[in-house]
């Protein structure tokens, strides 16, 4: 009888270790899913190109600004912004590069715009299947388009950086 | 006496592989949820049906073609150059 007492209260201990593992085990789940972030750095890299192409041309012909000496304010034009907000040291260094380069039916380039922080398109050839996440996402487009019935193609590269808010580090 | 301790080494027993299939089960499940959570990813092509945002380029170059289209195969190669970074 006695023992039969001492073998409940064994079993009842176990019972709270049993249930502290399966609590735990939920928590650290939960967590574990839960505490990693979206990646939305490719759309919102593809946003970004597509806002430019909207911008840029229009029922298949180029807006007039696009070849423009005078027009110098790129993004302003677009309105565009690239300030981040000021988290991780993101203020000392752009999380954005953008780059458009017009070219002519002889693939000679017409015009280029760079815009943002020129030091991490070298990264999007490192990361080329996307294997490195914590490195800038990058996103290449090319569409075509008329310049006063002159065949114009355009190629937008568009990266965003990030890494801090969108990858688990 | 004989009898009653072999009981309590089964019963003992049973706990003991219970407790390894719990942990064992647990631990299976934390690394799923880890493996899961590394594919969080919102792309694309995901959300809504009806926002293609991978469309938008395509559309733009149909509407340049439609006023000209001389080079047309040639300018379709050059956009299906574009660097692929997936």
């Amino acid at each position: 009888m006695i023992n039969k007492k001492g073998a409940e209260k064994i079993i009842s201990v176990y019972w709270f270790v049993i249930l502290i593992i399966v609590a735990g085990g939920i928590y650290a789940m939960v967590s574990t899913f839960y505490g990693h972030p979206y990646d939305v750095r490719d759309l919102e890299a593809t946003i970004l190109m597509n806002n430019v192409a909207d911008c840029i041309s229009k029922q298949g012909h180029l807006e007039e600004f696009v070849f423009d000496e005078e027009e110098t304010n790129f993004l302003e034009k677009c309105n565009i912004t690239f300030a981040t907000e000021d988290f991780s040291n993101w203020k000392e260094r752009g999380q954005y590069y953008l780059e458009i380069n017009f070219y002519d039916v002889g693939e000679i380039n017409l015009k280029t715009i760079l815009e943002g922080e020129k030091s991490l398109k070298k990264d999007c050839d490192l990361n080329k299947n996307k294997s490195f996440e914590l490195l800038p996402t990058c996103v290449n487009g090319r569409f075509y388009s008329l310049d006063n019935n002159k065949q114009i193609f355009i190629d937008i590269l568009s990266v965003v950086r990030k890494t801090e808010k969108n990858v688990k580090i | 006496m004989l009898r009653s301790k072999k009981a309590e080494i089964g019963e003992a027993m049973t706990w003991i592989v219970a407790t390894l299939v719990i942990i064992v089960v647990m631990t299976i499940f934390i690394f799923a949820s880890g493996k899961l959570a590394s594919l969080k990813s919102l792309g694309v092509d995901s959300g809504d049906p009806d926002v293609k945002l991978g469309e938008l380029l395509p559309v733009k170059t149909e509407q340049a073609l439609f006023l000209d289209n001389s080079n047309e195969k040639w300018i379709k190669e050059w956009i299906k150059g574009a660097k692929e970074y997936e």
